[in-house]
């Protein structure tokens, strides 16, 4: 269908998102460009376009942030259309707008949109007026005293946000109405620093609450669909690690009224394309607020693909390409229970440093209901230049403890070395009895996981060093296949190819 | 041969010794117990004095702070390789003359029942091969030779 209307896409983006595009592309018949960093030359997503221009020195100014140059880019490899995937330059208005300008489609929500939802303040206001519950707060005119009047209104302790922000930056939590005005003023300055307006806003804090999502999609006929939940309450540092749908906490009515906030949302900003209507819930009064709203494809896309069998990547672009939606609310279901984690280049044994490497060895398991989708292949080289996310998991299973379980094997069953990376902390994460009992929330990994330690050395781990030592080079890279080398001399010889 | 591997913070004392014909391995003076984990999923890899090894569903780095013989040396201007044990050479996989790459099979003895591949620490040019096939060899016993490193 999309082929009508274009046949080249360019991907205005790197790492695992970009192939996932790419072989979105592929699927449809469309052919991708990829473009990339100097840090990027031969990168997995560079190898999965059908073509890959460079666009400059790593630093993300010089590169996958420089509007002219992917642009210039886009338009010297014939595309008519572009995706941004997610970060970078995804939700900027500015460049979608600059996209159109030239001609070409934006694979995504109008710009219009995504200034609205961009500017906390008045998504606030916007929210109020479409009936979609928003934490108590304050959005008016923000002198410090202003500010204090208001937070004396809402209580603490309370939230001080960037207006402009998001991802935490502009961001403080007070408890104490005494530690307000600092607070106000480093917000302030924060705010201004990263995202060139100091203006703020006020929330009440939850301490306590639960991350969960709600996935929409529209055409630009104006059909607006929902496509259910995912529950991100796992997160470092407002990190998100582990994602899953259903939610373990939802229960049909809340669901369906979070459905409907989440399409009244949208609604509100004439939503189209892909979209997640973020909210925070209350675990004890069962409320639950509008957080924000991401005006892009989220990285934790899959598990809904999983349990809708609907593939949004493919969406986003054939909506893009004019199609319709040719199906309604009510064909829609949730199957199973699908859960994602996050493999990243960190170390969790010291305060999750972001790690560089090479990809030595790479296999990843190939169980039924195992999805993986990877930003690397062996042999890949990891810099410090960006986000360390090397590789998503993600599983389908009938429930959800088949999905923990099937997921904790695939991370036991995955072989990375030459990248310190975070599968064994994942590993004892979803392990940990109440991630198994889904009593979750935002907070759950900084209180339950900071002393984490990675686990004691085992004897077979010595014998294989000791045989690496031997110069075999290496002993089994068929990792599917129990395979023990130990009583075994004619294993020693593997590892030849 | 001796071996000592730091792993965080912890240091263990290997050492691999003749036994009945094959090998042994002793952990801080503790023989270990060969049959462990008879149907682990193993997967190792070396780089520098770094060991990266899957073993048991979990991923563990070691630092080898001491031992390694000479055909495992990860330094620049190795030149000799000799054997890491007694065995008889196998295999030759290059001539002398031959230019190779860093971690090329060289050679392979059979040694305590396990065929040992010999692999060149760096690119370069064989300049000699001191052994043939089936020949017998002491520990230590020079195997082959590359040429000096090109400045």
């Amino acid at each position: 269908m999309p082929s009508r209307v274009f046949d080249t896409v360019l991907i205005a983006n790197r790492g695992e998102i970009a192939v996932r595009v790419a072989r979105a592309c592929r699927d449809l018949g469309l052919r991708s460009v990829a473009v990339y960093s100097q840090a990027d030359a031969g990168a997995l997503h560079t190898r999965t376009a059908d073509e890959a221009i460079e666009l400059g020195p790593a630093e993300a100014s010089q590169s996958y942030l420089h509007m002219e140059r992917i642009l210039a880019a886009a338009q010297r490899s014939g595309a008519q259309a572009v995706h941004p995937g997610y970060g970078f330059l995804a939700e900027n208005a500015e460049f979608a707008e600059a996209v159109q300008a030239v001609g070409m489609l934006w694979i995504g929500p109008p710009a219009a949109a995504m200034r609205a939802m961009g500017d906390k303040a008045g998504a606030r206001e916007l929210m109020l007026k479409a009936g979609v519950p928003v934490l108590p707060g304050y959005q008016g005119a923000d002198t410090p005293a202003q500010l204090k009047k208001a937070a004396s209104e809402i209580g603490f302790p309370l939230l001080v946000k960037a207006a402009a922000g998001g991802g935490g930056m502009g961001q403080r939590v007070v408890s104490d109405p005494a530690e307000l005005d600092e607070a106000i003023a480093s917000a302030r300055d924060e705010a201004q620093r990263s995202f060139g307006s100091e203006r703020l806003i006020l929330e009440k804090y939850l301490a306590r609450a639960r991350h969960v999502e709600v996935q929409v999609l529209g055409d630009t006929q104006g059909n607006l669909l929902h496509l259910f939940e995912r529950e991100c309450s796992l997160q470092r540092r407002r990190q998100k690690l582990v994602e899953e749908s259903p939610s373990p906490f939802l229960d049909e009515t809340l669901r369906a009224e979070m459905g409907a906030a989440a399409l009244a949302a949208a609604r509100s900003v004439g939503y189209v394309n892909a979209g997640t209507v973020e909210f925070l819930v209350d675990p004890d009064t069962r409320k639950f607020y509008f957080l924000e709203m991401n005006t892009r494809i989220q990285v934790e896309h899959p598990v809904t693909e999983l349990v809708t069998g609907l593939d949004l990547v493919q969406w986003q672009l054939r909506i893009a390409g004019g199609e319709l939606l040719p199906f309604a609310q009510a064909d829609l279901r949730q199957s199973g229970h699908a859960i994602e984690c996050r493999v990243y280049a960190e170390d969790p044994a010291a305060g999750f440093l972001p790690q560089a490497g090479q990809a030595l060895r790479l296999a990843w398991p190939q169980t039924a209901g195992l999805r993986v989708d990877p930003a690397l292949e062996q042999g890949d080289i990891v810099g410090g230049s960006y986000d360390p996310l090397l590789t998503k998991l993600i599983v389908h299973a009938a429930d959800r403890q088949a999905a923990l379980a099937a997921l904790r094997e695939a991370l036991a069953a995955s072989v990375l070395l030459g990248v310190t990376h975070n599968m064994d902390f994942l590993q004892d994460l979803l392990a940990h009895p109440k991630v198994a009992a889904g009593d979750l929330d935002t907070g759950f990994v900084e209180r339950k996981m900071a002393e984490w330690q990675p686990a004691e050395l085992t004897e077979v781990a010595l014998w294989a060093a000791l045989s690496i030592e031997m110069g075999v080079s290496h002993l089994n890279n068929q990792t599917a296949q129990p395979y023990s080398p130990w009583d075994d001399p004619q294993s020693f010889r593997l590892g030849g190819s | 041969m001796k071996f000592q591997y730091e792993y965080h913070g912890q240091t263990y004392h290997l050492e691999l010794i003749s036994a009945q014909g094959g090998y042994a391995v002793s952990l801080n003076g503790r023989l270990l117990d060969s049959s462990l984990s008879p149907d682990a999923t193993v997967s190792a890899v070396r780089q520098g004095r770094q060991v990266w090894v899957h073993a048991g569903g979990r991923t563990f780095v070691l630092r080898r702070v001491l031992g390694g013989h000479s055909g495992s040396a990860v330094a620049g201007g190795e030149q000799s390789l000799r054997a890491p044990m007694p065995g008889q050479v196998r295999s030759l996989a290059v001539e002398a003359g031959q230019a190779v790459q860093a971690g090329q099979v060289l050679l392979t003895l059979e040694a305590m029942k396990m065929e040992i591949r010999i692999q060149a620490p760096r690119p370069g040019k064989v300049a000699r091969l001191a052994v043939a096939e089936g020949d017998s060899v002491e520990r230590e016993q020079l195997l082959v030779e590359l040429e000096p490193e090109a400045e």
